[in-house]
């Protein structure tokens, strides 16, 4: 069985228009987690919860079994946590940031930081302001990768990245999961990310987990649907979910159950951005302002 | 605590701060009352807190492997750091004042003052535990605002340091008593640097707890 690393039980967070309501789960060993929800769900509040930055009104965060807070600082030592990008003093090198960040850590491994630094093409004599959106994520990612954490709990650490340098940092994760079991969980709004590397989802929904399962039991009750849509007037379409027709062309979401009776159309696995959207969305009906 | 100071320094100082803290040279200027030169430590320790607050300097922090409590203990570190360079600066200003430029016929203005003596650096310490005690608990009330705390803190002290300046005009026999360095006035030089040592240290103390004590409900 798996070594479970942290554990969150039962927090609970009131706001005045919003409130974390028994969120629980728990991050193993060397596993990549997807943490997704719409803005506002409650991801960055339980993130900073779990860190100790936002007090709980109740429920507790447990560190290799045993409260966070009480061991704070050796934990958080293990942890490494980024929000967005590394977007602080911005009339600062990069360099001078790094070197007091590393005063910080016993386990800060220069070697490594310099080899990110390569491997993210940053130069560290700049200043923080010249950098690009995209390369002040790379730079958070390069300090919270380069005290050896063992775990890593990063709130949109993807978006602001192209394409190639989003596929890098995917790469690094996996790499560094399969490598040195780090444990990561990633929020994330380029729901095509997790369908890369995560190998669990966590799905808050209005401040409560509302799916806590690998990817392929997420997956598992539906199925995307695609065809001619001439072909569709012979079935039932109350039977599909976001259902999209465009240029003589369907597509949609089918529970697995009536995989029989779609059975003529092409049926694959659905992509975690269409489920997300399903059940955030519905049929996407609802009426705009347009 | 080493790494907070060295992180204090290293990203929250900036030349505008460090250009007040020199400004404690000024007790050289003939003529001016000396608590006068000590107002730009207090400007000093005000503007470091919206420059932080720019610079996301709360935001960075928060990440280290730090409590929450360190938050406050590196800008009160920080606070404490300007308050000493501060004095530790004018000394030899005021030493080369007393002992040097005064014996210049026509340097020295004859205006009662709070003079150059043990008693000067007393209040000056008391002044800066006072201000460290009502500045830093309320500021850590809500880090995320600032202006207020910054304009009534600095006002209080200002005023405070103003009423004291005004009172040794008003009373010359004061401002001859605390330049007196003989008999009693002497034990009282010694004993006014001590209990503002006292008051320095016991305040600035407080003023963490209390800070500590607040941020602990804030939700950063």
């Amino acid at each position: 069985m798996a070594h479970t690393i942290l554990e969150v039980n039962e927090l609970n967070k009131k706001y005045a228009k919003f409130s974390l309501k028994d969120v629980s789960f728990s991050l193993e060993e060397g596993t990549i987690y997807g943490f997704i929800g719409r803005n506002g769900a409650g991801k960055t509040t339980t993130l900073k919860c779990i860190y100790n930055l936002v007090q709980p009104d109740s429920g507790d965060i447990l560190y290799e079994g045993e409260d966070f807070v009480k061991q704070e600082i050796k934990a958080k030592n293990e942890i490494g946590l980024l929000f967005g990008g590394a977007d602080f003093y911005p009339n600062q090198r990069a360099k001078t940031i790094a070197k007091v960040t590393s005063t910080f850590y016993k386990t800060w491994d220069h070697e490594l930081y310099q080899k990110l630094l390569v491997f993210f093409d940053l130069n560290e004599e700049k200043k923080i302001k010249e950098f690009s959106n995209g390369m002040k994520v790379k730079f958070g990612l390069t300090l919270a990768l380069s005290h050896g954490a063992k775990v890593l709990l990063l709130d949109e650490p993807t978006s602001g990245l192209d394409p190639v340098s989003r596929d890098e940092v995917l790469d690094c994760f996996i790499k560094i999961c399969k490598s040195q079991k780090t444990t990561i969980l990633f929020s994330t709004h380029v729901i095509s990310d997790l369908d890369k590397c995560a190998d669990k989802i966590i799905y808050i929904k209005n401040g409560e987990i509302f799916q806590n399962s690998s990817v392929e039991e997420f997956k598992s009750t539906y199925l995307h649907i695609e065809g001619r849509s001439e072909q569709l007037d012979r079935f039932d379409k109350n039977k599909i979910g976001r259902l999209f027709i465009h240029q003589k062309k369907f597509s949609g979401l089918i529970e697995r159950k009536d995989k029989e009776y779609f059975s003529e159309f092409s049926l694959q696995e659905p992509t975690l951005e269409e489920l997300m959207l399903f059940i955030e969305r519905g049929n996407g009906n609802e009426e705009t302002p347009f | 605590m080493k790494k907070l100071l060295f992180k204090e320094l290293r990203l929250c100082l900036n030349p505008q701060v460090i250009v007040f803290v020199c400004l404690s040279v000024l007790i050289v200027i003939p003529g001016w009352p000396s608590l006068t030169s000590f107002i730009y430590t207090f400007m000093a320790i005000v503007v470091i807190f919206p420059i932080a607050l720019a610079n996301k300097d709360l935001e960075f922090t928060a990440l280290l492997p730090v409590r929450k409590t360190d938050l406050v203990k590196g800008k009160v570190m920080l606070a404490v750091s300007i308050e000493l360079a501060s004095i530790l600066i004018s000394l030899p200003f005021a030493l080369l004042k007393v002992f040097v430029l005064n014996n210049i016929e026509g340097f020295e203005v004859n205006v009662p003052d709070l003079g150059i003596n043990l008693i000067l650096y007393g209040i000056v310490l008391f002044l800066c535990g006072f201000f460290n005690l009502i500045f830093i608990p309320w500021y850590y009330k809500n880090p995320f605002k600032i202006a207020k705390v910054q304009i009534v803190s600095t006002f209080i002290v200002i005023a405070l340091t103003s009423v004291l300046i005004v009172l040794f005009i008003l009373i010359p026999d004061m401002s001859i008593f605390v330049n007196t360095f003989t008999g009693t006035a002497l034990i009282v030089q010694f004993a006014s640097l001590l209990a503002g040592i006292l008051v320095f240290l016991s305040f600035t103390y407080l003023s963490f707890r209390l800070g500590a004590k607040n941020i602990a409900s804030v939700d950063l």
